[in-house]
């Protein structure tokens, strides 16, 4: 876990704060991270007329405000604790050019960001992150507990799969689960026949192809003494069998790669992924090797 | 036995919601009522700091007025709602049951109310009572304007509920718009002729009042010609009013009474605090438990008579006559009731049937023994 030394919880002032801010402590206790910071982005820190108008006591600024708020907010769970190191931030306009740009300047490892049941701007906000965001993300779905006993690594046995692979063993042993599973959804190809070989016999092949790979990687990493165990399911729809899969087994954290097999191919990328963050009711996190933000992407961001 | 059990003060912290409140501590008072403290933000959607941030203002005020009240004994329920404030109010009326609406008048730099106030006055199905900028001390006059409508019927049974609760005088006028238009005169000339125009509607007046049941209250009688909205407000300003009770028959209503119109008119002046009745008493009977005891039941029948309560009294003692028909108090007091609301033939039947059944007792005494008779008479009169 020496990859999450500093942490950003996206702070909206919604009831998904406090499950954020339980997580952010429980990660910096797991990573002995050093710095945790809180930020919101406002839309606007103006007080609006119509509040002026009907409320003429309320006079105090909204950063000040946010600030206090945030404190008392974190202290209720932090306890006072010296480690790790809390600040404070308020920004003002769009929320995820906002946040990008306090991650790239405060050279965050981990962001953490709520979401709540629907599709909506919420879930918005921890897809953009997530894609675009040159860290790992960890999306937390509303109402979510802090505690995890079954960890699921959804993989495709991918460079960046690796990675995440290598958070989760880190992740895993110091929260003192000794084990974890890995889940890797795998389909026949539609051009299996050419081969001369039944369905059955081309879904053996990949199914071995699969555990040959998960040897591999298991190889490439040291997972101390953690032990993965694999489960292979044969299905076109990746993302639905993801989601199937965590609901049915009750886990309760999920991990994945944020890009697919295309590797550093352009936009649509990680397009599982992203999938199962839409819809993901289990904290998820998005693992990123820092610093591969896309230099092509950012740039068509800030134009 | 429970007359008015919940009461709904919405508040923007300002002064006059701080009326309201007061007036609401001294109804609670009385009535042992629960108050339920309202106060609507507004919603500023994506603007969540702002919200967050005025959510705690409210807290902090609500939390205030929560621990007055609770210093001074009243059950308080404190609700903090979004949206936009009169239909929040109307919805939580509806929704918690509400006996009244108790509502600060608002901006006193229109002079008039504010357009909550105004707004809840016209779409509120549940009575409001608005609170006027004056003093609220105690509520020692009440005026109760007529117009003979339902809605005014209901206005005048709940002034002499509170008159009776609050040992508060009770002035009933009606006012006579008739001779001052002429079409109206017109109109009205089919049925009266014009000599006796006054003394017909002094008539009218008195019998209208014979069906309410006003034993023990200080009553004025009031039969002015003029405009109604006028002949209120002027009265109102040189006697010393607290309490206006008025039936508002809204638009619909027949448009020579004292509609909507009248009603709004009145309010607009505000001359003293208002409740503006529609389809909704205040004052609700609600009763502890269901009784099933037959001498239960009498009491019951007993205390609602004292109370006012004739019509639901009349019930009690019947339910009484139908398991025993031999219980002779039961049948007094139903004739007492019956002379409460002016019906004086059934009372006499009532009366007689009573005496009848004393005299069939009596006699049945000297030969049967005495437990029997404690059973009939025991304690209860």
């Amino acid at each position: 876990m020496y990859r999450f030394n500093r942490l950003l919880v996206a702070i909206d002032f919604t009831a998904k704060d406090h499950t954020l801010i339980s997580y952010s402590r429980q990660i910096a206790e797991l990573a002995d991270s050093s710095r945790i910071y809180f930020v919101h982005i406002a839309g606007n820190l103006e007080i609006p007329d119509e509040i002026r108008d009907k409320y003429p006591a309320v006079t105090e600024p909204l950063d000040e405000y946010a600030v206090k708020k945030m404190k008392t907010l974190a202290a209720d769970i932090f306890d006072g604790r010296p480690k790790p190191e809390l600040l404070f931030e308020v920004g003002e306009g769009e929320t995820v050019s906002n946040l990008l740009r306090q991650i790239k300047i405060k050279d965050i490892d981990l962001v953490l960001v709520g979401k709540s049941g629907g599709h909506d701007a919420d879930t918005a906000v921890a897809e953009k992150l997530a894609r675009k965001a040159p860290c790992s993300v960890l999306i937390i779905p509303e109402g979510a507990h802090p505690f995890y006993k079954k960890v699921v690594l959804a993989t495709d046995f991918s460079n960046h799969s690796l990675d995440a692979l290598d958070v989760t063993g880190a992740f895993t042993h110091s929260a003192g689960l000794d084990s974890f599973t890995c889940l890797h959804v795998y389909n026949v190809p539609t051009g299996y026949y050419k081969t001369g070989k039944s369905y059955e016999q081309f879904a053996g092949i990949m199914e071995k192809n699969a555990t040959d790979q998960f040897m591999a990687q298991m190889r490439l990493v040291d997972l101390k003494n953690v032990n993965p165990h694999l489960e292979l399911i044969l299905d076109k729809y990746p993302e639905e069998k993801i989601i199937s899969y965590v609901a049915e087994h009750h886990s309760d954290f999920l991990v994945m790669g944020t890009r697919g097999r295309a590797g550093g191919a352009g936009i649509l990328l990680g397009s599982v992924t992203e999938q199962v963050i839409r819809k993901t009711t289990i904290p998820l996190l998005a693992v990123k090797k820092k610093g591969t933000g896309l230099d092509l992407l950012q740039a068509l961001l800030e134009n | 036995m429970k007359l008015i059990e919940k009461i709904l003060v919405p508040t923007d912290f300002s002064l006059s919601s701080e009326k309201a409140i007061d007036a609401a501590i001294i109804v609670a008072k009385k009535f042992n009522s629960r108050l339920l403290v309202l106060h609507v933000m507004p919603d500023l959607g994506e603007d969540r700091l702002n919200q967050v941030k005025l959510k705690d203002f409210v807290d902090i005020q609500m939390e205030k007025i929560t621990q007055r009240l609770n210093s001074q004994n009243v059950g308080v329920e404190a609700l903090i709602e979004t949206g936009i404030p009169f239909l929040k109010i109307m919805q939580i009326a509806e929704l918690k049951d509400v006996n009244v609406v108790m509502i600060g008048a608002g901006s006193p730099a229109t002079g008039g109310p504010g357009t909550t106030a105004e707004k809840l006055m016209h779409k509120s199905i549940k009575p409001v009572w608005v609170i006027g900028e004056q003093k609220v001390s105690g509520i020692k006059r009440i005026l109760c304007p007529i117009d003979f409508s339902d809605a005014s019927d209901r206005a005048l049974n709940n002034a002499i509920h509170l008159a009776r609760q609050f040992g508060s005088e009770l002035i009933i006028m009606h006012v006579n718009d008739s001779l001052l238009s002429p079409y109206l005169r017109l109109k009205e000339s089919l049925r009266l002729s014009s000599s006796d125009d006054q003394k017909a509607f002094s008539d009218r007046f008195e019998k209208h009042l014979q069906r309410f049941d006003l034993l023990n209250i200080k009553v004025e009688k009031l039969l002015i010609a003029g405009s109604p909205a006028t002949e209120i407000i002027n009265l109102v300003q040189h006697q010393k009013i607290d309490l206006i009770l008025m039936g508002s028959v809204g638009r619909t209503g027949h448009p020579r009474m004292l509609t909507g119109a009248t009603a709004r008119v009145v309010l607009r002046a505000l001359p003293a605090s208002i409740v503006v009745f529609k389809s909704e008493n205040i004052i609700q009977l609600k009763l502890d438990k269901e009784l099933t005891d037959i001498h239960a039941k009498f009491g019951q029948g007993k205390q609602l008579l004292e109370n006012g309560f004739t019509k639901e009294a009349i019930a009690y003692f019947t339910y009484c006559l139908n398991e025993d028909p031999l219980y002779a108090p039961a049948w007094e007091k139903l004739a007492d009731a019956h002379i409460r609301i002016g019906d004086m033939q059934n009372a006499g039947i009532y009366q007689a049937k009573a005496k009848e059944i004393r005299e069939k007792l009596w006699a049945q005494r000297v030969e049967s023994e005495v437990k029997k008779r404690h059973a009939l008479f025991g304690g209860e009169n």
